[in-house]
């Protein structure tokens, strides 16, 4: 087969399978070429002998339910996995944040300043619970200031 | 609602979006594997299969061209594994039902009604002459009408070697026919 038979022959299965839109040969190759003529005929015949309807087919009940079921379950198994990765996260997040307050304690009683801010932590904790009623208090106060300048 | 929609719902978590998208894939998915395998049972367990891998890997899904075309490569890999395991373990029998799978033991479906038996018989002779590179480029352009494209997306190889496999698969099945006299060749 020569190229010039070639080119056709690609040009015709294009378009014969509408990979083309155009018939895009040389026709007066064509007219001349006995092999190009027979290979347009096989496309014909082949196409006859084998209608190129897909065949259409139903999926069956149980398979629906199976697939469903399927669904269902790889849901499940990613959302397992996703909340393990959560408490992995918070597993390893615990010993972080100890290591990381026991390191700073440390540097600080390295440094001299640790009994100081131990001290400051003691008045923070005796200090708090005091300052509480007042900060409710305050948020009344808020709260009935913002109503009357509602209405 | 598009397929673009239902694969984005799909990979979002929502369970009847993936079912929906599935099933109205299925027809083409076993269409081509029943095309491929020339074995209905089997077509059937790797049709089901390849559903359920799609479960698994739809994250992993990048919607660049037809849903269906992912399917097919997945269901295509499926089987040509399955002829490799086949090939290593030395068997060459039929090909013997899971009785873990699906299989509707009832009378004849649509399927059945569609795909007669003749019509069956008449496609597997010509296609069984064709090697399964060979087979699986021609069923995709002859009976899908996928573009050299997406076929050569699904085959993994450029669009020039698709295009020398359809022309070969014509000239084999063309040959095919002529041996066996059927239609004036």
């Amino acid at each position: 087969m020569d190229s010039k038979c070639r080119d056709t022959q690609d040009r015709m299965l294009d378009w014969f399978y509408e990979e083309e839109e155009d018939r895009s040969w040389d026709f007066d190759h064509v007219q001349q070429c006995r092999e190009c003529q027979a290979y347009y005929q096989k496309l014909l015949k082949i196409e006859g002998k084998l209608p190129r309807e897909p065949m259409e087919f139903q999926a069956s009940d149980s398979f629906v339910r199976a697939l469903e079921d399927q669904v269902r379950k790889e849901r499940m198994r990613v959302e397992e996995k996703k909340e393990k990765k959560r408490y992995l996260k918070e597993l390893g997040a615990f010993p972080g944040v100890a290591f990381l307050l026991l390191t700073l304690m440390g540097s600080l009683f390295y440094n001299g300043i640790g009994p100081s801010f131990i001290q400051v932590q003691l008045v923070g904790f005796l200090i708090f619970p005091l300052i509480i009623p007042i900060l409710g208090v305050v948020e009344k106060k808020q709260e009935q200031g913002r109503d009357s300048y509602g209405s | 609602m598009t397929e673009r929609e239902l694969i984005k719902k799909a990979q979002a978590g929502h369970n009847q979006a993936l079912n929906q998208l599935l099933l109205d894939n299925y027809s083409i998915l076993k269409g081509y594997l029943v095309k491929l395998t020339l074995q209905k049972e089997l077509a059937e367990d790797l049709t089901q299969e390849t559903l359920f891998k799609a479960v698994k890997k739809i994250h992993d899904y990048e919607p660049k061209g037809k849903f269906s075309t992912w399917l097919i490569a997945i269901g295509k890999n499926l089987y040509f594994d399955y002829l490799r395991k086949r090939k290593r373990e030395g068997s060459f029998d039929e090909y013997e039902l899971d009785s873990s799978k699906i299989h509707e033991k009832k009378g004849p479906s649509l399927e059945e009604g569609v795909m007669n038996t003749f019509a069956f018989d008449t496609m597997k002779e010509s296609l069984s002459k064709l090697s399964q590179e060979k087979r699986s480029v021609f069923i995709l352009k002859h009976y899908y009408g996928y573009s050299y494209k997406e076929i050569a997306e699904i085959e993994g190889c450029p669009i020039g070697t698709v295009r020398s496999r359809l022309h070969n698969s014509i000239e084999e099945i063309r040959k095919a026919m002529e041996k066996e006299g059927l239609d004036g060749f």
